[in-house]
């Protein structure tokens, strides 16, 4: 099975081709926010250039989902949602914090981490020693309030991700975190996690799929604070 | 030739297939206006998460609406600005993929340009040169149109669209958004009660709307003061008379000055049918060609931006896959 994924999700972006035990192509590439929509599909181009591979033989496209920059996230899965639909063809996606997760094998539990607004933070955890086992989904946490969940922890942790100075200042003795390498996003396990997760039938159609921000706009929680939730 | 359009510049998601930059086969557009009207106006984060879950969704009925299959697309044209910027990005990303898929070429249109041409989407278009103007919820500008893509900014608004001012200054009337809808319904039952003074500017085709808005502002203010009501239709009349007046004024002075009998209005504030019976009038009187597109066609859509895209690239323009949103983008 071939597989296209995609990761736009945070500065360090990358596309990779990867076919199950043959042959994995994988570029990393630093991007912003200005240059996220510029680049993908010359870098696109310029992969399957290489690696001699065609649109038309993907059968499966991956793309991590969020959380992360809103432009990325939407740049990126733009690309992967008209591809899907013009091949007729379905989308895995997993979040940028599963990925994370499982790109690191631990004996305890897993804590993904990725910054959101200001003291605020994308959570979810996972165990991954024998089996991937998500355990919380992605929810937005303060830094406060995660610095007291890990504070009372009675087990071995591990924190992977962006973590801000200030966790890192004050963790306990059983909590670590992944060296800087393993802690962004890489494209040959999001591609293998979503081969995974589309063999267990979780994969969506094109037109049904949209970025997993978060986060509502800064104008909507202004708008709830003046008016009150909407329905 | 098929010419497939993507129009995503601000709040409408828009899918067209325009047939040879003349006919319509498909205009399907999507309007995020229910959604922004909590707000007042356009949220840009929530206008580019709206375009992103739409728009592969109107390409899929747009394509089985018109009965075509992908190949018989020939070329992809698309918005590339002015305007918000994520918004953009989403049309962009979307027209370059599918022309990489699809292995077609890629135009990208400006949103002003496009606006234009609205005129074209008929069999018998307009002759250059002509005078265009340019009447939007971003834009009051003259133009002089040489060909299809030699354009000269002759003169425009110096602070707000007009388009602009109709919402600023329904807001002030209370008549919510988007104003300039609003303003016409109330202007219908109004009269001329009062006359705003006439817009002067040091170069004769620019305009400005702020004074106008001020006064606005005054008037109503004196009127509370006063514990007197408030004659909103008459006021929303007087209100547009001005700006119309002041508008086609400058338009013919345009016509005179660069002597051309074709007069081509575009924009969202075209739709305005006191506008459109103003200028129907004086250019019967002085024997002046006047095009205006239907009302659907002078709002945001991407039949406008399908025809521009072919008419382009008949002259040999051509994108490729670095193709960039451009907020600011001038046609100049
Ligand atoms: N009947 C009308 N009378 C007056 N103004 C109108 C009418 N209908 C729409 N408008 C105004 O037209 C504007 C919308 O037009 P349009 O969609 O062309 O603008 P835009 O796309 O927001 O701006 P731009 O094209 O400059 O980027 C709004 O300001 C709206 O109030
Ligand atoms: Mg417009």
């Amino acid at each position: 099975m071939r597989i296209l994924a995609i990761d736009t999700a945070t500065k360090q972006s990358s596309i990779t081709l990867w076919e199950n035990d043959k042959e994995i192509w994988e570029f990393l590439f630093a991007t912003s926010s200005k240059d996220y929509g510029e680049t993908i599909l010359l870098n696109l181009d310029m992969l399957l250039r290489r690696s001699n591979w065609n649109l038309e033989d993907i059968d499966l496209y991956v793309i991590s989902k969020g959380p992360g920059s809103f432009t990325g996230l939407r740049i990126g899965m733009m690309v992967i949602k008209t591809l899907a639909q013009v091949f007729n063809k379905p989308i895995s996606a997993p979040s940028y914090l599963d990925v994370l997760a499982y790109q690191n094998k631990f004996p305890g539990i897993i804590f993904s981490i990725l910054p959101a607004r200001k003291n605020e933070l994308h959570l979810a955890s996972y165990r991954n020693w024998k089996d991937f086992q998500k355990i919380e989904k992605e929810e937005v946490v303060s830094i406060e309030e995660f610095l007291k969940r890990i504070n009372i922890l009675q087990e071995e942790a591990l924190l992977v991700g962006e973590i801000p100075e200030e966790i890192k200042m004050k963790l306990p003795n059983n909590v670590i975190f992944t060296s800087k390498s393993s802690s962004f996003l890489r494209g040959a396990s999001l591609a293998e996690l979503g081969f995974l997760m589309f063999n267990k039938g979780e994969y969506f159609d094109p037109l049904e799929l949209n970025p997993y921000y978060g986060q509502k706009s800064s104008a909507e929680i202004n708008w709830e604070k003046l008016h009150g939730k909407k329905e | 030739m098929y010419i497939l359009g993507i129009e995503t510049s601000c709040d409408e998601t828009s899918i067209a297939i325009v047939k040879d930059g003349e006919e319509i086969i498909e205009n399907l557009i999507f309007s995020q206006i229910e959604t922004h009207k909590i707000f007042g106006g356009v949220v840009p984060e929530v206008a580019s998460r709206l375009h992103m879950e739409v728009l592969n969704k109107i390409f899929k009925l747009a394509m089985e609406k018109s009965n075509l299959s992908l190949k018989d697309i020939d070329l992809i044209s698309v918005t590339q600005g002015p305007g918000l910027v994520g918004a953009l990005w989403i049309g962009i990303t979307f027209a370059k993929t599918l022309a990489y898929a699809l292995k077609k070429p890629l135009v990208g249109v400006n949103h002003l340009v496009g606006h234009i041409f609205a005129n074209f989407l008929r069999k018998d278009p307009p002759n250059f040169p002509f005078i265009s103007l340019v009447v939007s919820g971003g834009h009051t500008e003259w133009i002089l149109v040489e060909d299809y893509d030699r354009y000269r900014l002759l003169g425009k608004t110096l602070d707000d669209a007009a388009g602009e001012a109709f919402d600023k200054v329904a807001r002030l009337l209370g008549l919510g958004y988007p104003g300039g809808p609003a303003i016409e319904k109330a202007a219908e039952k109004g009269r001329l009660i009062f006359d705003f003074p006439k817009i002067k500017c040091e170069r004769e085709l620019d305009i400005s709307f702020s004074g106008l808005k001020t006064s606005m502002l005054y008037l109503i203010k004196n009127l509370q003061k006063e514990g007197r009501e408030i004659p909103i239709n008459d006021l929303a009349f007087s209100f547009q008379y001005r700006v119309i007046e002041e508008l086609l004024e400058r338009s013919f002075i345009a016509l005179n000055k660069f002597q051309t009998s074709t007069l081509v209005l575009a924009g969202g504030v075209v739709a305005n049918k006191y506008l459109q019976k103003r200028f129907s009038e004086v250019s019967k009187r002085e024997n002046i060609k006047l095009f205006m597109p239907p009302p659907i066609l002078c709002t945001d859509n991407a039949a406008m931006i399908a025809s521009a895209g072919y008419y382009l690239y008949n002259k040999g323009k051509v994108d490729g896959l670095d193709l960039s949103a451009d907020p600011s983008l001038e046609i100049f």
